[in-house]
């Protein structure tokens, strides 16, 4: 039985990574009493999948993670998803909440992470001068070049991110934060709105500081 | 103590900002301004000042409510009016008040203002940096930046007043001690190493409880956290309600680059509070290459090494007491100028009684007399040693005998020994970390101890009598600590696992459990020739990793001079067993260095190698031989309470010619794979071990050079550790106690076992020595004047 799992990943728990959050979440599931199904074959591994891996330092209000168990809920229906995220959040730390636990759509016969189109986030960055006129120019560009390791060659290469970038504005002010929200181009081709926003300090000749920057991804789009 | 109306109060307020839909980000600065709020309240109290610190907590956590709105304190005053109109007016002015001039005439609103001021976002940055930073955001000479560094100068004489008040500086009042390790995680590699916040990780209101602990392992968190004393004595202390007890580890490079550059000191992993506001800091000293961690911990975390550079100051204990544990304090004494109180024996047994004897006299450090007579209190425990109550003699650069202080005090202290193990508290829920450790696995000791009495082992000998817990509670206990944590391997931990009367029976009842949940079992410390083919089987079906085997030496007299019971029957038999089953890979564990070994003992080494080879070839066909041997060779390092404690240990020369004699001869051999140590350091764990009060000056000379992490091999430094011997003129003595009458710098240590038994069986052993050494002389002990 393959279940959807959506919750919040806030506070301290941003500086776990993706495969140690996988293996938290797999122990959270174990000890909660359901059964995780294992893949078979030489080296079996938990059928257990996060749709979209969170970069270390961000949060986010809407992660999604797959698995199938070798049982189903008991009780099968709503009420048994409700006591399962009840379940699992009271064993989960601070900082990692269940948003809901859902049975998945049999119509949608492949993984969610092979599904996913892009992402949005909200950037909250240190309090900047008016930008509303800076990011146009920025966004006006033929071209909006940005840095990117190269896998194969371990190489640094300026490349085009301008068909990465679905939105990109100053949403508001809060006193001393400038809010920014994004919308990013994820999964086969994917942007790290930190890029984005790298790009856009060096293009407006702001002093880019990662340590004053939070990110938190509020959607993910799928197919 | 919180009172339930306290608690109420604060959960009404935080519900009051979720209804509200606060951002996190205000509602994070909110819980700040109200922590160091209340502090400040709580501590004006103390000294005198009738102050509601609910209050001030109430009004600080709601103060920026509506913070998104155009006048923030006026539109959260309209709201919280009617439901608490105290907090509601203090909130109304506090963006707007001038603070008094003098301590004395603080009200609540002047403390949630002064507190605010001092607040950055969700960090405590103290009032002047804070409003520095203010005035720099203004145009210099502004209107705006004139006014605020008005203020700045008219709050100098407050903040100067409130610090004589307190009889200490405001920041370490108002932060709590807490530090803003969060803000600079995004910068480190695996964050996770510092954020605790694990599965079963206590948490406690520092304010609800009396005595404030750490627990201190003087490596990374990845290593600490797989050790299992640690996660005894964390779950010890959380389950008494007067004692909270965190964590810390040592930081990784790069974190401590940061926190010098920043200028943070070590902290909690559990609430990121500076060490040095604990009660107690206790260090597990596990192996001797963690010393020159211990120091560099305290260098970290801004506490002065020597026990006696840390008297209480005006009234205040401006460090905690530190304590060590685990198996090197039966050799207290290379850090016995550093520590306070040192536990001999099993901690479980001591530290409670040490926490009773602390609660009852009620922070017995803030002053020097009270401290002397708590430290005389408990040196009278079993188990406690408090080394600034005993002064070693030495004559002509030898030890002679050590002077108590005291005359009542015990002329030995004797170990503490946990008697019933099925009694003594292990964790059924222990703390599951968040990040991958070295070791992520259920984990039970089967028994404290061990029957065998090798020679050269220290722990064979101070963690005598074998204690053994029944099944039923080992079996309880896994049950406990897989529904609790999660794990897929469950590790059974004891000296000699095979050793465990129904060893048999435990594993394979082990497995029909575990192999149904998914769950593997691993056996460390089985010996070969303990254990059925039948068991043996069972592991194999499913994990063929490899078997391990000690035979420690490679003759059977040099087997019989370390007292090692096995003969070569045994280890043919046992592999013979093993091969039979399916098992190809197999790891022999050999010594080198040790007392009357000749160059027979290492031939012996690859003679038995080979032989073994030879035997599982005549096993199996030609074409399907797969059999792996694996000859690991460690050095032998003379250890106190074991009969080898006498031993002269060899120079780092002899130690590796002989790996290098060894790795020439096995070069020929086919289908082994020969391993050996670092001869290094072993030299400098020799030195460690048997080291007395003089050696402290060489592990400081070293650490100071920057020498730390020794038992990472990357990171060791044998030259420095040499230089600092050389230099500091600590005593590097590879034979310094040839005679068994001379007085031993641990003998202040009674670890159990009669000191002329170890004498009888050292002479037991030397007794065997070859009495024609076929080449060299030089290792047997008649050489020695």
């Amino acid at each position: 039985m393959k279940y959807v799992i959506r919750f919040e990943k806030t506070d301290l728990m941003v500086f776990i990574s993706h495969l140690d959050l996988q293996r938290l979440l797999l122990r959270a599931l174990r000890m909660a009493g359901y059964r995780p199904a294992y893949s078979h074959g030489f080296n079996p591994h938990p059928k257990l999948s996060i749709a979209l891996p969170l970069p270390l330092g961000f949060s986010s209000s809407c992660e999604l993670m797959e698995v199938e168990l070798e049982v189903g809920l008991p009780g099968g229906d709503a009420k048994g998803a409700r006591s399962a995220a009840q379940k699992l959040n009271e064993i989960l730390p601070d900082g990692l909440n269940i948003l809901s636990v859902e049975e998945k759509d049999e119509r949608v016969s492949r993984s969610y992470s092979a599904l996913v189109t892009g992402a949005a986030y909200e950037i909250l960055a240190k309090e900047l001068p008016d930008l509303e006129d800076s990011v146009a120019v920025f966004l006006s560009q033929e071209q909006i070049l940005a840095p990117k390791k190269i896998k194969k060659t371990g190489k640094i290469e300026q490349v085009d991110i301008k068909p990465l970038i679905q939105e990109f504005r100053v949403e508001k002010k809060w006193g001393l934060m400038t809010q920014f929200a994004c919308r990013v181009a994820a999964g086969a081709k994917s942007l790290n709105p930190l890029t984005l926003l790298e790009a856009f300090y060096a293009h407006a000749g702001l002093p880019y500081n990662p340590a004053e920057i939070t990110v938190r991804r509020t959607q993910i789009f799928f197919d | 103590m919180r009172t339930e109306e306290s608690r109420a109060g604060r959960e009404q307020a935080l519900t009051r900002l979720a209804e509200n839909g606060t951002p996190a980000h205000i509602v994070g600065h909110c819980k700040q301004v109200a922590g160091t709020a209340r502090r400040i309240a709580l501590a004006l109290s103390r000294s005198g000042l009738t102050l509601d610190a609910d209050l001030v907590e109430r009004a600080a956590l709601l103060h920026d409510m509506v913070r998104t709105e155009e006048d923030h304190a006026e539109a959260a005053y309209e709201l919280l009016k009617d439901a608490d109109p105290a907090a509601a007016e203090i909130i109304r002015g506090h963006m707007t008040r001038s603070l008094p001039a003098d301590v004395r005439a603080l009200t609540e609103a002047d403390i949630v203002s002064l507190a605010d001021r001092s607040v950055l976002e969700d960090r405590y940055v103290g009032y002047r940096p804070r409003m520095e930073a203010i005035a720099r955001r203004h145009a210099p000479g502004s209107e705006a930046e004139t006014f605020i560094r008005a203020r700045i100068r008219d709050t100098e004489g407050l903040l100067a007043s409130m610090e004589e008040f307190l009889g200490e500086g405001l920041d370490a009042v108002a932060s709590g001690g807490q530090l803003p390790v969060r803000y600079y995680l995004s910068r480190v590699e695996r964050p996770g190493r510092y954020i605790g916040n694990e599965i079963h990780a206590v948490k406690k209101d520092p304010e609800d409880v009396a005595i404030r602990f750490c627990l201190a392992f003087p490596d990374l968190y990845e290593i600490g956290m797989s050790y299992t004393g640690l996660q005894i004595l964390v779950g010890l202390l959380n389950e008494r309600a007067d004692v909270y007890c965190e964590r810390t580890f040592a930081p990784a490079q790069d974190m401590e680059d940061l926190m010098r550059a920043e200028g943070f000191p070590l902290f909690t992993v559990d609430t990121h509070t500076d060490v040095k506001r604990m009660d107690f800091l206790g260090f597990t000293l596990q192996y001797e290459h963690s010393y020159s961690n211990v120091i560099h911990m305290l260098n970290l975390a801004q506490i002065p090494v020597r026990s006696s550079a840390r008297a209480p100051a005006g009234g205040r204990a401006p460090y905690p007491l530190l304590i060590a544990g685990g198996p090197c304090c039966y050799n207290p004494e290379p850090l016995a100028d550093v520590f306070d109180i040192i536990l001999i024996g099993d901690a479980e047994e001591t530290l409670p009684l040490v926490m009773d004897a602390y609660a009852r006299a009620d922070a017995p450090c803030d002053t020097a007399e009270g401290k002397e007579k708590f430290l005389r209190e408990i040196a009278h425990l079993p188990g406690i040693y408090i080394p600034k109550f005993y002064t070693p003699v030495y004559e002509d650069g030898r030890f002679v005998r050590m002077d108590k202080v005291y005359a009542d005090l015990p002329d030995r202290v004797q170990k503490a020994v946990v008697v019933d193990l099925d009694a003594a508290y292990f964790p059924g829920r222990p703390i599951v970390p968040l990040i991958e450790t070295v070791h992520g696995r259920a984990v039970v000791e089967l028994f404290r101890g061990c029957g065998r009495g090798c020679r050269f082992c220290q722990a064979g000998f101070v963690y005598r009598p074998v204690r053994r817990r029944s099944k039923e509670r080992i079996l309880q206990i896994i049950d406990e600590q897989l529904a609790n944590t999660g794990y897929d391997e469950v590790s059974l931990l004891s000296l000699s696992t095979g050793d465990y009367p129904g060893i048999e029976d435990l594993t394979c009842e082990l497995m029909d459990r575990l192999t149904p949940q998914d769950v593997s079992l691993s056996l460390p410390s089985l010996r070969l020739d303990s254990i059925s083919e039948e068991v043996l089987a069972r592991i194999g079906a499913y994990k063929k990793s490899g078997l391990t085997f000690a035979p420690e030496a490679g003759t059977q007299r040099l087997r019989d001079v370390v007292h090692k019971n096995i003969t070569e029957d045994d280890i043919f038999r046992s592999v013979q067993k093993a091969v039979a089953i399916g098992w190809t890979r197999v790891k022999f564990y050999f010594m080198i260095g040790m007392p009357t070994e000749t160059r027979a003992d290492l031939d012996g080494i690859v003679d038995l190698a080979e032989r073994v080879c030879a035997m599982v070839r005549g096993m199996q066909e030609p074409g399907k031989r797969n059999f792996h041997l694996t000859v690991s060779v460690s050095n032998f390092v003379p250890k106190p309470n074991t009969p080898f404690q006498w031993a002269r240990a060899n120079t780092e020369e002899e130690l590796k010619e002989k790996n290098f004699y060894l790795k020439d001869r096995f070069k020929k051999v086919r289908g082994v794979q020969f391993q050996f140590h670092d001869t290094r350091s072993s030299y400098v764990e020799t030195m460690l071990a048997r080291g007395d009060r003089r050696t402290l000056a060489a592990i400081l000379a070293a650490v100071e050079a920057g020498c730390k992490f020794d038992s990472w091999r990357e990171h060791f430094r044998y030259d420095l550790w040499r230089e600092a011997f050389e230099k500091s003129g600590a005593p590097a003595n590879l034979d310094p106690y040839p005679d068994t009458d001379a007085p031993l710098p641990w003998d202040v240590i009674d670890d159990g076992t009669d000191k002329a038994l170890l004498i009888s069986q050292w002479n037991k052993a030397l007794a065997l020595a070859d009495p024609a050494p076929q080449t060299e002389a030089e290792t047997a002990p008649e050489t020695r004047a």
